[in-house]
């Protein structure tokens, strides 16, 4: 052979891997709507900018005729690329071939590409699409799922990883995207689960279809498990670009910077609050009405939607907003928004974002079924989260912060660098209602008409407590302010705070509320 | 578009929209220490009481088949069997009332 032959010899042969599965294994991929591992790759990278690697290895399965079989590529794509420009590291699992099963060889190509991204610190994303572990491979496979659950949690905080799901996810393949920071689903595609229909109908008689037990919709509204829900494969590589440009490239950077504009609808921010405190409003007008461009990408917006949580830029820069949601469940902490919102204050620190937080809470969710799931410990994770976030932490109170919620909201006593309050506010020990019941009890009783001696004592209440001035008079709120200043304030405050430094007590790590 | 209800804490009560973790709430419900249900499917292997029998708190009622086990179903109180509602070899379903003390 001379060289243009095997040159061309080359070529046929990377042509006939990348045919994964072959071209009947891809039109069933097709009939399930679903895409192939590279054309997911295509919609995930900058145009032309994937290197692959790996193409050529072959399977290590030498039981049950496995020997025989030709498995292209072992069943996953991995390699290089860019998006944004930015590079990035990326592996596509092939449900064509063997139904993107698990095997040794499969495994070490999946964690060739997680060291070339720790080591390189930049982002990694995983394209699961899988039936799960290679049988015929036996304690290898588990061997190879292992290695890949300790990578996950070594590159846990150093760079960002993305899991998106696109096919099944099941059994102990699901340890791998619940280890990473953003998990994405596709409506109809993804599933996600420990044991199967098949397994529950067995053991325990009931029946339930895979979508309903692990779908794209159970995991984004009920389980939390996912982060980002979308109707399509092409939106959810698309929001995954958008989150890759709010995001920095690994711990020890910040986020690019970007030319900045003033926030589309910042002129409406005044019209926001309702006059009567118990009334709801959307948050993310507020944070849309502060944020560059009105842009906010939210985290998790269909889960625990008490709690708003998600990327803008303020003056170009990238910031976390965690925001009290009072349009669902009164903005009230429970146990599902804590851990969204502490995990995600976590997310922020270890990626040098600042954080804002924005505070409308009438405290906690009352239920035995929140105290039995157990709201104490995983109420306890903003606490820490916060108390332990040493990025620039700046809060605005918007209205209620009462109790145990006014402290755990990124209050200045767990060293918010900055806490600005409006006019609305009303921070205090209880709402007027519950302290006035509490405080004037005897006279409630004793009253001729107690329900008018109640609610003369609640508005009592309400006029001498229930606003910014009295925390303010005791250096607890820095500035109070009018909303149409909030903007302004957040500019100027994160902008003093850009060299903070804080000195961390020295550990080898803490033990947060898990 | 999702309807607007009210929600009260101790703080007082305002108007909201639900999530879907909310709606699936389920209501506590005392647990009843008298009546002994099946917790998974299975199949009774043997039944180690008959009614009106006294029974000590966590003496053993009957034994069922399941998960691959044989499990064994205690008493969770003191009391006198009122009703048994399988026999031998029955197949229960998850849930299914088993045996009544009081």
């Amino acid at each position: 052979m001379n060289n243009v032959e095997k040159n061309h010899e080359l070529t046929l042969k990377q042509e006939k891997l990348q045919l994964g599965g072959g071209v009947q294994a891809i039109e069933k991929q097709k009939s399930m709507g679903k895409l192939t591992a590279r054309e997911r790759i295509d919609l995930l990278l900058d145009k032309a900018s994937f290197q692959e690697y790996d193409l050529f290895i072959k399977h290590e399965a030498h039981d049950f005729d496995m020997e025989k079989k030709e498995l292209h590529g072992d069943g996953v794509v991995i390699g290089t690329g860019t998006v944004n420009g930015s590079p990035v590291c990326v592996f596509a699992q092939d449900f064509t071939v063997a139904g993107g099963s698990l095997g040794l060889m499969h495994a070490r190509k999946i964690t060739k590409i997680m060291e070339v991204a720790l080591t390189n610190r930049i982002p990694l994303i995983g394209i699961n699409d899988s039936g799960g572990a290679r049988i015929q491979e036996g304690v290898n496979s588990l061997a190879g799922y292992g290695e890949i659950f300790y990578l996950n949690t070594q590159a846990s905080g150093v760079i960002p990883q993305i899991s998106v799901i696109l096919g099944p996810c099941a059994g102990g393949a699901v340890y791998s995207p619940a280890l990473t920071d953003f998990v994405f689903v596709v409506d109809q595609v993804s599933k996600m689960f420990i044991t199967g229909p098949e397994v529950i109908k067995t053991v325990l008689g009931e029946e339930i279809s895979m979508e309903a037990l692990g779908g794209a919709r159970v995991h984004a509204e009920i389980t939390g498990n996912a982060h980002f829900f979308s109707k399509t494969e092409t939106e959810c590589f698309d929001t995954i670009r958008k989150l890759l440009s709010m995001i920095p490239a690994n711990n020890s950077v910040k986020p690019a910077a970007l030319q900045w504009q003033e926030p589309l609808n910042a002129d409406k921010i005044a019209g926001i609050m309702p006059d009567d405190p118990s009334m709801p409003y959307d948050v993310r007008e507020v944070i849309k009405a502060v944020s560059d461009f009105s842009f906010f990408i939210e985290v998790q917006e269909l889960w625990a939607r008490n709690m708003v949580v998600g990327f803008g830029r303020i003056a170009g820069e990238t910031v976390g907003f965690v925001a009290n949601q009072p349009l669902y469940l009164a903005g009230v902490l429970d146990v599902d928004s804590s851990d969204k919102a502490a995990r995600f204050i976590r997310f922020c620190d270890a990626f040098n974002i600042p954080l804002v937080t924005l505070v409308d809470l009438p405290g906690y969710l009352p239920g035995v079924d929140q105290e039995h799931a157990g709201v104490i410990r995983h109420g306890a994770k903003v606490l820490y989260s916060y108390s332990e976030a040493t990025v620039p932490k700046i809060t605005v109170i918007l209205r209620k912060a009462y109790g145990g919620g006014y402290i755990a909201m990124s209050s200045r006593h767990l060293r918010a660098d900055f806490v600005f309050a409006w006019t609305s506010a009303e921070i205090a020990v209880m709402g007027p209602q519950g302290a006035a019941n509490i405080i004037f009890r005897k006279e409630i009783s004793e009253s001729a008409d107690p329900d008018a001696t109640r609610n003369q004592k609640v508005d009592e209440y309400r006029e001498r407590f229930a606003n910014p001035y009295v925390a303010a008079g005791k250096g607890y709120v820095d500035s109070v302010i009018k909303p149409e200043e909030t903007r302004r304030a957040l500019i100027n405050a994160l902008s003093v705070c850009k060299g903070k430094s804080q000195i961390r007590v020295d550990k080898k790590h803490g033990i947060p509320p898990f | 578009m999702e309807e607007y209800h009210v929600i009260t804490t101790e703080n007082g009560s305002y108007k909201t929209k639900l999530t879907a973790g909310f709606l699936k709430r389920q209501k506590y419900e005392p647990v009843d220490v008298n009546t002994i249900y099946a917790l998974i499917p299975g199949t009774v292997t043997e039944v180690l009481v008959k009614e009106g029998d006294t029974v000590a708190k966590s003496q053993q009622l009957l034994t069922v088949d399941a998960m691959k086990m044989n499990n064994i179903i205690t008493s969770h109180t003191a009391g006198i069997v009122k009703k048994i509602h399988i026999t031998k070899a029955d197949k229960v379903a998850k849930g299914d009332v088993l045996i009544e003390l009081q």
